[in-house]
């Protein structure tokens, strides 16, 4: 495979033309190795911040943060999926982002209870796109579950029974396997069987069983699976 | 395109190049780690309210220096600096450690705000027009009130490239400047200004990860 190293960082600035964007966009989207190489460059970018004269905040800014807070009361958005940071390349389809903003808002202001599909229904969605499916298997155990994961980074999780009363299920992401597996990192926790989450920059997905509302690391693992081709 | 006629004597020339990369450091009694940051985000992911006062407090000063250069006047620092954190929590969701650090991840909230404000402003009929009278294009204190467009036209032509480089993504990040405009404020040419961007972030990378 040949990295287009050099212009990642052209990338990163934004000044790439529509080919070379295109080519390294779609380089991106299978080579871990220039995806981390992007995330430095900005990391990069942004430590321009880090040299920047020292100045006080404003006394009694945190108190009219919390005062904001308090006046906006809007809805909070928990346990969503992991998905992309905002970048500063700019969006290719500037319409697309539009859309994606209104759907956002829609999704904050509508009150409408988000109803779960049924397993069988988004299995099967699942199972129709082109998915690499793998078990999700406690040691010793009989399966508790699958992964349903899809290219683009998005993958399915599909658990046999809902969790105990009182508790959900939590999916975590761990950019290695074995002893250098790293941190956990939440994905997403579902009180029901079924949650989508992003696997892009893991190595792993591993499900836990956590106390409603989950939790900062996992305290009951179920198991823990390789992304194909990690 | 703002002009430039005042000349720097040998001696000044020397002192600057002597100048040291400021960076500025604070050490608090615990040094939080990035993982440390990534936990506090997960924890805010959960709405767990302690989590976001730990996010504030490592990064509201970073966030609001970078609004106060961009945007100069205190009030609207502040202004960002709030939608920022709003948009944090709003949006803790969407962090994702592949793509960078959590200060990364905040300050590119932040950066967005400023230069939506940045290009409404501009937008906006003004009194007077010129660099010098730009606020984003101010050197951080304690360097001379010049221009650092102009300085990095004096660079260009003394050879202090990694200075003119410098310049020039400061002017691009915290002005907002695309590189079209960066290339009539400078009079380098098109291909001059991303390349040296580019040297320029390559340097910035190099000194984060040797």
């Amino acid at each position: 495979m040949t990295h287009p190293t050099e212009l990642l960082p052209g990338y990163v600035l934004g000044d790439l033309t529509g080919p070379e964007l295109e080519s390294v966009e779609t380089h991106l989207s299978g080579c871990a190795d220039c995806r981390a190489e992007v995330a430095r460059l900005r990391d990069a970018l942004f430590s321009l911040a880090d040299d920047l004269p020292d100045a006080a905040l404003p006394s009694g800014a945190w108190q009219r943060l919390q005062a904001r807070r308090t006046v906006s009361a809007v809805p909070r958005r928990s346990h969503r999926p992991l998905s992309v940071a905002p970048r500063l390349q700019r969006p290719r389809w500037p319409w697309l982002a539009a859309a994606a903003v209104v759907v956002l808002a829609l999704g904050v202001i509508t009150t409408r209870p988000f109803t779960e599909p049924s397993q069988q229904a988004t299995a099967a969605q699942w199972e129709a796109q082109s998915v690499r499916r793998v078990m999700l298997t406690a040691q010793g155990s009989e399966p508790f579950g699958t992964l349903f994961v899809r290219p683009d980074g998005q993958a399915l999780v599909v658990l046999t029974r809902p969790a105990p009363t009182g508790q959900v299920y939590q999916a975590w992401g761990r950019r290695g396997n074995g002893p250098d597996a790293g941190v956990p990192v939440s994905l997403g926790l579902t009180g029901g069987t079924v949650m989508q989450v992003g696997w892009r920059g893991y190595a792993s997905v591993g499900i836990s069983v956590e106390p409603a509302g989950g939790s900062p690391a996992p305290t009951q693992p179920l198991g823990r699976v390789a992304l194909p081709g990690s | 395109m703002p002009s430039f006629s005042a000349a720097l004597l040998p001696s000044e020339l020397r002192a600057r190049e002597r100048r040291p990369v400021r960076h500025t450091v604070v050490m608090p009694a615990t040094l939080p780690t990035g993982l440390d940051h990534q936990q506090l985000i997960v924890q805010l992911q959960h709405g767990q309210e302690e989590a976001f006062k730990g996010l504030y407090d490592a990064f509201a000063g970073v966030t609001y220096r970078v609004c106060l250069r961009m945007l100069v006047s205190p009030e609207d620092a502040e202004e960002v600096l709030q939608d920022t954190f709003l948009r944090l929590e709003a949006q803790a969701h969407r962090y994702d450690p592949a793509r960078g650090t959590v200060q990364t991840f905040v300050l590119t909230i932040a950066h967005h705000l400023c230069l939506e404000r940045l290009r409404a402003r501009r937008a906006r009929p003004q009194a007077r027009d010129g660099a010098f009278e730009d606020p984003a294009f101010d050197l951080p204190a304690p360097s001379p009130p010049r221009d650092p467009l102009d300085q990095a036209r004096i660079d260009a032509a003394l050879g202090s490239l990694p200075e003119t480089d410098r310049l020039l993504l400061e002017g691009m990040f915290f002005g907002g400047y695309t590189h079209a405009e960066l290339t009539a404020r400078t009079g380098l040419p098109l291909g001059t200004v991303k390349s040296r961007l580019r040297r320029a972030l390559l340097g910035l990378r190099e000194r984060i990860t040797p």
